[in-house]
Protein backbone atom coordinates (compact mmCIF):
# COMPACT_ATOMS: atom_id res chain seq x y z
CA UNK A 1 0.00 0.00 0.00
CA UNK A 2 2.94 2.39 0.61
CA UNK A 3 4.46 1.73 -2.11
CA UNK A 4 0.93 2.35 -4.59
CA UNK A 5 0.83 5.85 -2.67
CA UNK A 6 4.24 6.62 -3.33
CA UNK A 7 3.74 6.15 -6.86
CA UNK A 8 0.60 8.06 -6.28
CA UNK A 9 2.12 11.14 -4.63
CA UNK A 10 4.98 10.99 -7.54
CA UNK A 11 1.90 12.14 -10.11
CA UNK A 12 0.17 14.18 -8.19
CA UNK A 13 3.31 16.42 -7.74
CA UNK A 14 3.34 17.04 -11.44
CA UNK A 15 0.14 18.66 -11.37
CA UNK A 16 0.45 22.34 -11.19
CA UNK A 17 -2.31 25.23 -11.53
CA UNK A 18 -2.96 26.31 -15.37
CA UNK A 19 -0.67 28.95 -16.76
CA UNK A 20 -3.59 31.17 -17.33
CA UNK A 21 -4.14 31.64 -13.75
CA UNK A 22 -0.36 33.36 -13.20
CA UNK A 23 -0.96 35.59 -16.02
CA UNK A 24 -4.95 36.49 -15.11
CA UNK A 25 -2.80 37.50 -11.22
CA UNK A 26 0.02 39.11 -12.40
CA UNK A 27 -2.88 41.01 -14.73
CA UNK A 28 -4.62 42.07 -11.74
CA UNK A 29 -1.35 42.69 -9.87
CA UNK A 30 -0.67 45.27 -12.22
CA UNK A 31 -4.16 47.13 -11.95
CA UNK A 32 -4.33 47.03 -8.52
CA UNK A 33 -0.74 48.97 -8.23
CA UNK A 34 -2.23 51.48 -11.05
CA UNK A 35 -5.47 51.84 -8.89
CA UNK A 36 -3.26 52.53 -5.90
CA UNK A 37 -1.35 55.15 -8.14
CA UNK A 38 -4.25 56.87 -9.33
CA UNK A 39 -5.66 56.78 -5.28
CA UNK A 40 -2.96 58.63 -4.60
CA UNK A 41 -2.82 61.27 -7.63
CA UNK A 42 -6.60 61.48 -7.66
CA UNK A 43 -6.36 63.84 -4.04
CA UNK A 44 -3.10 65.46 -5.36
CA UNK A 45 -4.77 67.21 -8.60
CA UNK A 46 -7.65 67.71 -6.07
CA UNK A 47 -5.59 69.79 -3.37
CA UNK A 48 -3.12 71.23 -6.44
CA UNK A 49 -6.33 72.24 -7.91
CA UNK A 50 -7.91 73.39 -4.76
CA UNK A 51 -4.82 75.33 -3.87
CA UNK A 52 -4.57 76.99 -7.58
CA UNK A 53 -8.17 78.12 -6.91
CA UNK A 54 -7.36 79.90 -3.26
CA UNK A 55 -4.06 81.10 -4.03
CA UNK A 56 -5.26 84.11 -5.52
CA UNK A 57 -7.70 84.98 -2.58
CA UNK A 58 -4.58 84.33 -0.30
CA UNK A 59 -2.50 87.10 -2.10
CA UNK A 60 -2.79 90.43 -0.61
CA UNK A 61 -4.51 92.74 -3.09
CA UNK A 62 -1.69 93.84 -5.39
CA UNK A 63 -0.78 97.61 -5.01
CA UNK A 64 -1.54 99.21 -8.37
CA UNK A 65 1.31 101.48 -8.90
CA UNK A 66 0.34 104.73 -10.00
CA UNK A 67 1.03 105.85 -13.77
CA UNK A 68 2.94 108.59 -13.90
CA UNK A 69 1.94 111.45 -15.66
CA UNK A 70 4.32 111.29 -18.64
CA UNK A 71 4.13 107.61 -18.58
CA UNK A 72 3.45 106.08 -21.98
CA UNK A 73 1.00 103.95 -23.49
CA UNK A 74 2.60 100.69 -25.15
CA UNK A 75 1.15 98.79 -27.95
CA UNK A 76 1.13 95.31 -26.89
CA UNK A 77 3.40 93.24 -29.72
CA UNK A 78 1.98 92.14 -32.95
CA UNK A 79 3.15 89.34 -32.16
CA UNK A 80 0.99 88.34 -29.11
CA UNK A 81 -2.02 89.10 -31.58
CA UNK A 82 -0.85 87.15 -34.31
CA UNK A 83 -0.63 83.78 -31.94
CA UNK A 84 -3.85 83.79 -30.77
CA UNK A 85 -5.62 80.80 -30.77
CA UNK A 86 -7.72 79.97 -33.99
CA UNK A 87 -11.28 79.33 -32.13
CA UNK A 88 -10.86 82.90 -30.19
CA UNK A 89 -12.85 85.60 -31.04
CA UNK A 90 -11.38 88.13 -33.25
CA UNK A 91 -9.15 90.77 -31.30
CA UNK A 92 -10.75 94.51 -32.68
CA UNK A 93 -8.02 96.56 -31.67
CA UNK A 94 -8.90 100.17 -30.73
CA UNK A 95 -8.55 103.00 -33.46
CA UNK A 96 -5.89 104.90 -33.39
CA UNK A 97 -6.63 109.18 -32.70
CA UNK A 98 -6.69 110.94 -35.36
CA UNK A 99 -4.12 113.68 -35.97
CA UNK A 100 -0.96 114.63 -34.19
CA UNK A 101 0.01 112.39 -30.97
CA UNK A 102 -0.34 114.51 -28.26
CA UNK A 103 2.35 116.27 -26.65
CA UNK A 104 3.93 115.36 -23.03
CA UNK A 105 2.53 116.82 -19.76
CA UNK A 106 4.82 119.62 -18.62
CA UNK A 107 4.61 119.88 -14.73
CA UNK A 108 3.46 123.48 -13.81
CA UNK A 109 4.64 125.32 -10.51
CA UNK A 110 6.15 123.50 -7.50
CA UNK A 111 5.42 120.13 -9.30
CA UNK A 112 8.89 120.49 -11.40
CA UNK A 113 9.50 117.05 -10.88
CA UNK A 114 6.19 114.94 -11.67
CA UNK A 115 5.08 112.32 -8.73
CA UNK A 116 2.50 109.88 -9.30
CA UNK A 117 -0.74 110.90 -8.71
CA UNK A 118 -3.45 108.45 -7.50
CA UNK A 119 -6.41 110.35 -8.89
CA UNK A 120 -6.07 113.17 -11.02
CA UNK A 121 -8.63 114.86 -13.23
CA UNK A 122 -7.46 116.47 -17.39
CA UNK A 123 -9.31 119.58 -18.28
CA UNK A 124 -9.60 120.80 -21.74
CA UNK A 125 -9.62 124.90 -21.68
CA UNK A 126 -7.69 127.35 -23.44
CA UNK A 127 -4.66 129.33 -22.27
CA UNK A 128 -2.98 132.46 -24.03
CA UNK A 129 0.42 131.29 -25.70
CA UNK A 130 2.27 133.66 -23.58
CA UNK A 131 1.30 132.13 -20.63
CA UNK A 132 2.47 128.80 -21.75
CA UNK A 133 5.88 130.50 -22.84
CA UNK A 134 6.36 131.23 -19.09
CA UNK A 135 5.76 127.16 -18.70
CA UNK A 136 8.62 126.46 -21.76
CA UNK A 137 6.25 125.51 -24.21
CA UNK A 138 6.87 126.59 -27.97
CA UNK A 139 5.09 129.56 -29.19
CA UNK A 140 5.10 131.24 -32.62
CA UNK A 141 6.28 134.46 -33.01
CA UNK A 142 3.72 137.49 -33.18
CA UNK A 143 1.08 134.72 -31.51
CA UNK A 144 1.78 135.80 -27.95
CA UNK A 145 -1.92 136.80 -27.65
CA UNK A 146 -3.86 133.87 -29.40
CA UNK A 147 -5.22 131.47 -27.18
CA UNK A 148 -4.28 128.17 -27.30
CA UNK A 149 -5.96 124.38 -26.74
CA UNK A 150 -4.55 122.65 -23.63
CA UNK A 151 -5.05 119.99 -21.60
CA UNK A 152 -4.66 120.87 -17.48
CA UNK A 153 -4.38 117.70 -15.27
CA UNK A 154 -5.61 118.55 -11.56
CA UNK A 155 -4.83 116.86 -8.61
CA UNK A 156 -6.97 115.76 -5.98
CA UNK A 157 -6.98 118.65 -4.08
CA UNK A 158 -8.13 120.84 -7.39
CA UNK A 159 -4.65 122.20 -8.04
CA UNK A 160 -2.95 122.15 -11.59
CA UNK A 161 -0.26 119.83 -11.85
CA UNK A 162 1.11 119.93 -15.64
CA UNK A 163 -0.38 121.09 -18.90
CA UNK A 164 0.11 120.11 -22.32
CA UNK A 165 -0.74 121.76 -25.51
CA UNK A 166 -3.40 119.51 -27.67
CA UNK A 167 -4.20 120.28 -31.27
CA UNK A 168 -7.40 121.52 -31.99
CA UNK A 169 -8.72 118.75 -33.89
CA UNK A 170 -8.77 116.62 -30.73
CA UNK B 1 15.56 37.70 -5.28
CA UNK B 2 14.60 33.42 -6.28
CA UNK B 3 16.96 32.73 -3.70
CA UNK B 4 15.08 34.95 -1.08
CA UNK B 5 12.70 32.82 1.08
CA UNK B 6 8.58 33.82 1.57
CA UNK B 7 9.54 35.82 4.23
CA UNK B 8 12.00 37.90 3.38
CA UNK B 9 9.84 38.92 0.04
CA UNK B 10 7.04 40.06 2.21
CA UNK B 11 8.28 43.80 2.23
CA UNK B 12 8.09 43.74 -1.50
CA UNK B 13 4.98 41.94 -1.65
CA UNK B 14 3.03 44.75 0.21
CA UNK B 15 4.45 47.00 -2.11
CA UNK B 16 2.87 45.50 -4.95
CA UNK B 17 6.01 44.10 -6.51
CA UNK B 18 5.51 41.84 -9.37
CA UNK B 19 8.79 39.99 -9.29
CA UNK B 20 8.59 39.29 -5.95
CA UNK B 21 4.99 38.07 -6.57
CA UNK B 22 5.79 35.80 -9.54
CA UNK B 23 8.70 34.07 -7.36
CA UNK B 24 6.08 33.41 -4.34
CA UNK B 25 3.28 32.22 -7.05
CA UNK B 26 5.73 30.04 -9.05
CA UNK B 27 6.95 28.37 -6.01
CA UNK B 28 3.61 27.38 -4.01
CA UNK B 29 1.32 27.59 -5.97
CA UNK B 30 1.51 24.07 -7.56
CA UNK B 31 0.95 22.96 -3.45
CA UNK B 32 -2.10 24.89 -3.24
CA UNK B 33 -3.67 23.35 -6.76
CA UNK B 34 -2.77 20.03 -5.42
CA UNK B 35 -4.35 20.74 -2.64
CA UNK B 36 -7.54 21.99 -3.95
CA UNK B 37 -7.05 19.54 -6.24
CA UNK B 38 -7.51 16.65 -3.81
CA UNK B 39 -10.01 18.72 -1.72
CA UNK B 40 -12.88 19.31 -4.24
CA UNK B 41 -11.64 16.85 -6.85
CA UNK B 42 -12.30 19.34 -9.47
CA UNK B 43 -9.10 21.00 -11.69
CA UNK B 44 -11.64 23.65 -12.45
CA UNK B 45 -12.46 24.18 -8.93
CA UNK B 46 -8.64 23.68 -7.58
CA UNK B 47 -7.49 26.65 -10.20
CA UNK B 48 -10.19 28.91 -8.77
CA UNK B 49 -9.06 28.28 -5.58
CA UNK B 50 -5.72 28.64 -6.69
CA UNK B 51 -6.50 32.26 -7.66
CA UNK B 52 -8.30 33.49 -4.83
CA UNK B 53 -5.14 32.02 -2.35
CA UNK B 54 -3.57 34.60 -4.19
CA UNK B 55 -5.17 37.08 -4.94
CA UNK B 56 -5.55 37.23 -0.92
CA UNK B 57 -1.88 37.14 -0.66
CA UNK B 58 -2.20 40.33 -3.40
CA UNK B 59 -4.48 42.01 -0.81
CA UNK B 60 -3.24 40.91 2.22
CA UNK B 61 0.38 40.29 1.95
CA UNK B 62 1.35 43.85 3.93
CA UNK B 63 -0.54 42.78 6.91
CA UNK B 64 1.41 39.34 7.11
CA UNK B 65 4.23 38.92 9.86
CA UNK B 66 6.80 36.49 8.89
CA UNK B 67 7.47 35.93 12.65
CA UNK B 68 4.32 34.67 13.43
CA UNK B 69 4.12 31.77 10.79
CA UNK B 70 5.09 31.10 7.05
CA UNK B 71 3.44 32.48 4.07
CA UNK B 72 2.94 28.98 2.93
CA UNK B 73 0.97 27.76 6.27
CA UNK B 74 -0.86 31.20 5.56
CA UNK B 75 -1.49 30.19 2.06
CA UNK B 76 -2.76 26.86 2.97
CA UNK B 77 -4.93 28.56 5.61
CA UNK B 78 -6.55 30.72 3.10
CA UNK B 79 -7.13 27.45 0.91
CA UNK B 80 -8.56 25.77 2.89
CA UNK B 81 -11.27 27.93 3.79
CA UNK B 82 -12.02 28.66 0.02
CA UNK B 83 -12.33 24.56 0.07
CA UNK B 84 -14.53 24.46 2.81
CA UNK B 85 -16.74 26.53 0.82
CA UNK B 86 -16.64 23.81 -1.92
CA UNK B 87 -16.43 20.83 0.10
CA UNK B 88 -19.37 22.14 2.06
CA UNK B 89 -21.32 21.73 -1.00
CA UNK B 90 -20.95 18.04 -1.42
CA UNK B 91 -21.83 17.60 2.76
CA UNK B 92 -19.02 15.95 3.08
CA UNK B 93 -16.21 18.27 5.00
CA UNK B 94 -19.12 19.67 7.33
CA UNK B 95 -19.18 17.66 10.77
CA UNK B 96 -15.71 16.30 10.12
CA UNK B 97 -16.87 12.72 9.61
CA UNK B 98 -14.27 10.24 10.47
CA UNK B 99 -17.04 7.15 9.70
CA UNK B 100 -16.04 5.75 5.94
CA UNK B 101 -18.81 7.62 4.04
CA UNK B 102 -20.06 5.11 1.57
CA UNK B 103 -19.64 6.49 -2.28
CA UNK B 104 -22.39 6.47 -4.71
CA UNK B 105 -20.84 4.36 -7.27
CA UNK B 106 -19.02 1.29 -5.88
CA UNK B 107 -15.93 1.95 -7.57
CA UNK B 108 -14.38 -1.76 -6.83
CA UNK B 109 -17.54 -3.50 -10.08
CA UNK B 110 -15.92 -0.67 -12.26
CA UNK B 111 -12.10 -1.37 -11.88
CA UNK B 112 -11.96 -5.46 -11.64
CA UNK B 113 -9.25 -5.13 -14.30
CA UNK B 114 -7.33 -2.29 -14.23
CA UNK B 115 -3.95 -2.44 -12.39
CA UNK B 116 -3.34 -1.06 -8.74
CA UNK B 117 -2.47 2.14 -9.45
CA UNK B 118 -5.40 2.92 -11.39
CA UNK B 119 -7.41 1.60 -8.60
CA UNK B 120 -5.73 3.56 -5.40
CA UNK B 121 -6.45 6.67 -8.32
CA UNK B 122 -9.97 6.15 -8.87
CA UNK B 123 -10.46 5.17 -4.59
CA UNK B 124 -8.98 8.32 -3.35
CA UNK B 125 -11.64 10.94 -4.66
CA UNK B 126 -14.04 8.69 -2.81
CA UNK B 127 -12.55 9.02 0.37
CA UNK B 128 -14.04 11.68 3.19
CA UNK B 129 -12.24 14.74 2.92
CA UNK B 130 -10.61 14.75 5.95
CA UNK B 131 -8.85 11.24 4.71
CA UNK B 132 -7.73 12.80 1.58
CA UNK B 133 -6.69 16.30 3.28
CA UNK B 134 -4.02 14.40 4.79
CA UNK B 135 -3.22 11.96 2.55
CA UNK B 136 -2.41 15.53 0.43
CA UNK B 137 -0.58 17.06 3.04
CA UNK B 138 1.27 13.91 4.55
CA UNK B 139 1.78 11.93 1.03
CA UNK B 140 1.76 14.27 -1.70
CA UNK B 141 3.58 17.32 -0.09
CA UNK B 142 5.68 15.16 2.61
CA UNK B 143 4.49 17.52 5.55
CA UNK B 144 5.54 16.35 8.67
CA UNK B 145 2.55 15.58 11.06
CA UNK B 146 3.12 18.91 13.09
CA UNK B 147 2.92 20.99 9.75
CA UNK B 148 -0.13 18.99 9.12
CA UNK B 149 -1.53 19.49 11.88
CA UNK B 150 -1.26 23.22 12.05
CA UNK B 151 -2.64 23.59 8.42
CA UNK B 152 -5.71 21.18 9.22
CA UNK B 153 -6.08 22.73 12.62
CA UNK B 154 -6.18 19.80 14.73
CA UNK B 155 -3.80 18.08 16.90
CA UNK B 156 -1.17 15.88 15.63
CA UNK B 157 -2.29 12.69 17.39
CA UNK B 158 -5.55 13.03 15.09
CA UNK B 159 -3.26 13.57 11.68
CA UNK B 160 -1.75 10.45 12.33
CA UNK B 161 -4.97 8.27 13.12
CA UNK B 162 -6.49 9.83 9.87
CA UNK B 163 -3.42 8.94 7.76
CA UNK B 164 -3.69 5.46 9.07
CA UNK B 165 -7.15 5.08 8.78
CA UNK B 166 -6.92 6.70 5.35
CA UNK B 167 -4.73 3.91 4.38
CA UNK B 168 -6.68 1.08 6.02
CA UNK B 169 -9.92 2.64 4.09
CA UNK B 170 -8.01 2.28 0.57
CA UNK B 171 -6.32 -1.46 1.64
CA UNK B 172 -9.87 -2.78 2.59
CA UNK B 173 -11.20 -0.84 -0.60
CA UNK B 174 -8.81 -2.55 -3.23
CA UNK B 175 -8.73 -6.27 -1.28
CA UNK B 176 -11.88 -7.32 -3.85
CA UNK B 177 -9.74 -6.41 -6.37
CA UNK B 178 -6.70 -7.06 -5.67
CA UNK B 179 -7.25 -10.34 -4.92
CA UNK B 180 -9.19 -11.00 -8.79
CA UNK B 181 -5.97 -8.88 -10.30
CA UNK B 182 -3.76 -11.36 -8.60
Amino acid sequence: MDRQLREWASEQRLESAPVGVELLLRRQLRARRWKRRMAWAAPLAAAAALAVFLWPQAKQAPVVEPVPVAARVVEPPAALVEEAPPDALPVRRARPPRGPAPQPFVAVGAWQAVEPIERANIVRTELPRATLARYGMPVGAGRWTEPAPVELLLGEDGTVRAIRLVSSVQ
Amino acid sequence: MGNRTDEELLPALSQGDEAAFTVVYRRRQGAIYRYALQMTGSAETAAEVTQEVFLALMRQGGRLNGDRGTVLSWLYAVARRQVLKHVAVERRYEGMPEDEAEPAVDPREEMEHADLREQLRALIPTLPAVFREVLALCVVEEMSYGEAARIAEVPEGTIRSRLHRAKAMLAERMAPAVRRVL
